[in-house]
């Protein structure tokens, strides 16, 4: 491995951190009322993120998310109408730069990755998404579905499908 | 192998802890939608979990090498899920080059192509494991031994001339020996006698008088040649470097008398004495050779003598070829005994770099000058003894060197004799 490849290695999945951070933060900070503080939050938690994938600490990276995930609360408990789709989008794009930038910090050492590794990686980080996209839509079907709609009866909805999804996964797993 | 948790099992179940209480009391279910890929991600790693339990065969391809060649170290791991990254302990220039790769069915292949590894023995079935389940949340730790030992042989010298011994055995070898025989070497004229062969006549002679005339020759001669390696570790800088030259230089003397059809021996003197029998032969060739590869210097204070060394390692009237920097008297002192005792030596001195003439204060130089002035000194004795010296140094041919030490010994040996 040459002296340039060891330099640029892990500078794709960086970037492409960069980038997906960059698009969940602007669908976070959009402007309103409480984009003050949602801004705030998001600058920090780009910040963070940018630091800890230069200094390679991957509890760095984790710690970003709190700020990323506090400024998507904090929009979500401002919105004038129901965003689940979008609380679902950003929880994705969200998860999917945190990854990106695990795997950036984890190439960056002089390290060897087979090609095998990467696809077996990336094959986890989509299906992550592709589950969760799935269960979502199960569970806001299911929650519309519902007779009466209280935040307990919507809960348990979520619980059983996920439970139910879990067990499922499990036992696919299992059979393998 | 102990388990630990990554920073993704903390930040998916703080996201999902959180997101579900904040959903509860809030009364928003986009807050728990907002934790679902983190919710997924530990649902699906911690309903995958299985305890590592790795067993690895490591071997090299091929076990053997010449210094400078591609070396592939291969290591089958079983009984892991998950990514693998594996460092080889032990091993310089492989330890900043781990690799990773990913288990299919609980069985990872992991291979380290490596070039730049120094000749000699290695170790390389230490394994420094870091196994990653399967969606990263939790990553074992620990070691895995699979003994396994590779052999680099120093890039062979090449080397035209042997040391012509002055002592030989009565088995046809390539050395000529001072009386007559069957040989190449030109000896002497006599009167033709029946019996001579008629390939023997030395036509031309015999043509410019009446009678025949044959040509006699040197017999060639095999002989018993020991190398006598100096491990005693030197306090010097380069000592480690100046072993490692000497080394060499026996193993390529080695194979060069062994296929000569001479008898070789070894003897290791120093913190630990060691020895090889004198034998012919390519098998043989390899039991020299992996014993060198295996010497190490050792410190040690201990009085070293050769009275523990069998005579099968050290016959009478063998050729001894010393290979040392000289600056260990508890060596010196062997070469004088053995020289004592009629053996035939030759020293291929090593010599220590010392210090740069630039960087010297005149403290130095004086002692640097004194240490010279000693070490000549003790060129001086050796020759009184009959043991030429010559100094080999890392660059040059061993060719030369040998040349020059055939030269000095001829000049020794007049010395001697008169």
């Amino acid at each position: 491995m040459s002296r340039d490849e060891r330099r640029t290695r892990g500078l794709f999945p960086a970037a492409a951190s960069a980038v997906v951070a960059g698009a969940t933060a602007a669908a976070i900070a959009e402007p309103a009322e409480h984009a003050r503080l949602a801004a705030s939050l998001v600058g920090i938690g780009l910040v963070v993120l940018a630091l800890a994938v230069l200094v390679r600490s991957d509890r760095g990276v984790a710690l970003a998310s709190l700020p990323m995930l506090g400024a998507a609360v904090v929009h979500i408990q401002f919105a004038d109408e129901t965003i689940a789709l979008w609380a679902l989008g950003v929880g994705c794009g969200w998860y999917l730069a945190t990854e990106l930038a695990w795997e950036a910090i984890n190439r960056r050492p002089v390290c060897r990755f087979e090609p095998v590794a990467t696809r077996h990686r990336a094959q986890e980080i989509v299906s992550v998404v592709a589950i969760s996209c799935l269960v979502a839509t199960i569970a806001l079907a299911a929650s519309n579905l519902a007779p009466r709609r209280t935040v307990l009866g919507e809960v348990v909805v979520i619980v059983v499908v996920l439970a139910g999804a879990a067990a499922g996964v499990r036992r696919l797993a299992g059979s393998n | 192998m102990t388990p630990r948790g990554t920073a993704r099992l903390l930040v998916a179940v703080v996201a999902t802890l959180g997101a579900a209480v904040a959903a509860l009391f809030t009364g928003s279910i986009e807050i728990a939608l907002l934790a679902t890929p983190w919710t997924v991600l530990l649902a699906l790693g911690l309903g995958n979990r299985r305890r590592p339990e790795p067993h690895a065969v490591v071997r090299a391809i091929p076990d053997r090498v010449v210094s400078g060649d591609e070396l592939t170290i291969a290591a089958d791991i079983d009984g892991v899920a998950g990514s693998v990254r594996a460092t080889i302990q032990r091993t310089p220039g492989t330890a900043r080059t781990p690799v990773a790769t990913v288990a299919s069915a609980g069985r990872a292949s992991l291979r380290w192509p490596l070039d730049d590894l120094p000749w000699g023995t290695h170790d390389v079935g230490r394994l420094d494991l870091q196994i990653t389940e399967p969606y990263g949340l939790v990553t074992w730790r620990g070691v895995v031994d699979a003994p396994t030992t590779i052999r680099i042989h120093p890039d062979p010298a090449a080397v035209r001339e042997l040391l012509g011994p002055h002592l030989v055995r009565r088995t046809i070898g390539n050395h000529p020996s001072r009386a007559v025989g069957r040989g190449v070497e030109y000896a002497d004229l006599r009167r033709y006698q029946a019996g001579d062969a008629v390939r023997d006549i030395n036509w031309a002679v015999s043509a410019r008088s009446a009678e025949l005339w044959v040509s006699q020759r040197h017999g060639d001669r095999a002989t018993d040649v020991v190398l006598l390696l100096d491990s005693f570790a030197g306090s010097g800088r380069d000592s480690r470097e100046l072993f490692r030259l000497a080394v060499e230089a026996a193993m390529t003397i080695a194979e060069h008398h062994i296929a000569a059809t001479d008898r070789v021996g070894l003897v290791e003197l120093g913190g630990i004495v060691r020895w090889v029998d004198t034998r012919p032969g390519r098998h043989h060739l390899q039991r020299l050779v992996d014993s060198l590869l295996s010497a190490t210097q050792y410190v040690n204070a201990a009085e070293k003598d050769l009275g523990i060394i069998p005579p099968r390692a050290l016959p009478p009237r063998s050729f001894v070829i010393a290979l040392s920097p000289l600056t260990d008297r508890r060596f010196v002192d062997a070469l004088f005994v053995l020289a004592a005792r009629g053996h035939d030596i030759a020293v291929i001195e090593c010599p220590p770099a010392g210090t740069r003439a630039e960087d010297e204060t005149p403290a130095m130089r004086t002692g640097r000058r004194l240490w010279e002035a000693e070490r000549r000194a003790q060129r001086d004795r050796l020759t009184t003894s009959g043991v030429a010296t010559v100094a080999w140094r890392r660059g040059d041919h061993l060719d030369v060197a040998l040349f020059e030490l055939d030269r000095l010994r001829r000049h020794v040996r007049r010395v001697v004799v008169r």
